[in-house]
């Protein structure tokens, strides 16, 4: 399956680009992407404990499965304001 | 039932323009909060912030602000939050957040209830850039109080 993910903050430098599409495996969750990230972009892993998941721009939980065709944006710590 | 006016912009940020959306016949208070960038933080002197969001989701988390807001105090008007996005330099407006309410008390504490709200739960980060030339992501007091794993 196919997820667009968006990128901001430390992510979006880390990659250097505003969004990836990734090709998952069924059933793969939120945080397995981050740690998949985190693999590729080590300073990333920082964040594993406090990122948020925006999944279709609803809050979820870490270990919420992501489907075909779904929007993920990776949240790291916000401080808008 | 009052209306509301959310937006991002990256053009400085009006507090007569937030007021006039706000004020209302029946709002007897409209409380104001503006953010501003500070000149230091830690002690350590600020050049410029970079601000960036996410604007659906966080336009998002504003309506559901609201939301919550006239459920709390229901006597609630007018209701405005105004982000701007971009580099701005110490002193400029980040934020205005206006909420009009028949009575002062309830119109304070939902605007603090926005404030801090919107700090918390909108994608909306800030980059903070020093005088010395270092930079770095400023990280919520929210994640700072939370038990690492």
């Amino acid at each position: 399956m196919k997820i667009e993910i968006k990128l901001f903050a430390s992510y979006r430098e880390a990659f250097e680009r505003d969004e990836l599409v990734l090709e998952l495996p069924e059933g793969t969750t939120c945080a397995q992407i981050q740690r998949h990230l985190a693999g590729e972009r080590p300073q990333l892993a920082r964040w594993e404990a406090v990122v948020r998941y925006g999944l279709n721009r609803q809050f979820v939980a870490p270990d919420t499965p992501v489907a075909d065709g779904d929007e993920l944006v990776l949240i790291p710590p916000v401080s808008g304001g | 039932m009052g209306g509301e006016h959310f937006c991002f912009t990256d053009k400085p940020l009006s507090i007569e323009r937030a007021y006039t959306l706000t004020a209302a016949p029946a709002s007897g208070a409209v409380v104001t909060m503006v953010g501003t960038v500070r000149a230091s933080t830690g002690g350590r002197a600020v050049a410029f912030l970079d601000y960036e969001a996410f604007e659906p989701m966080a336009l998002d988390v504003f309506a559901q602000i609201a939301r919550q807001i006239r459920e709390r105090w229901p006597a609630t008007g007018n209701i405005v939050i105004h982000h701007r996005l971009g580099r701005l330099m110490v002193g400029e407006a980040s934020v205005i957040i206006a909420v009009g309410n028949a009575h002062r008390a309830d119109a304070f504490a939902a605007c603090q209830y926005a404030i801090d709200t919107l700090k918390l739960d909108a994608p909306i980060w800030k980059k903070e850039h020093w005088a010395d030339g270092d930079s770095d992501w400023v990280v919520g007091l929210a994640v700072l109080t939370e038990p690492s794993t």
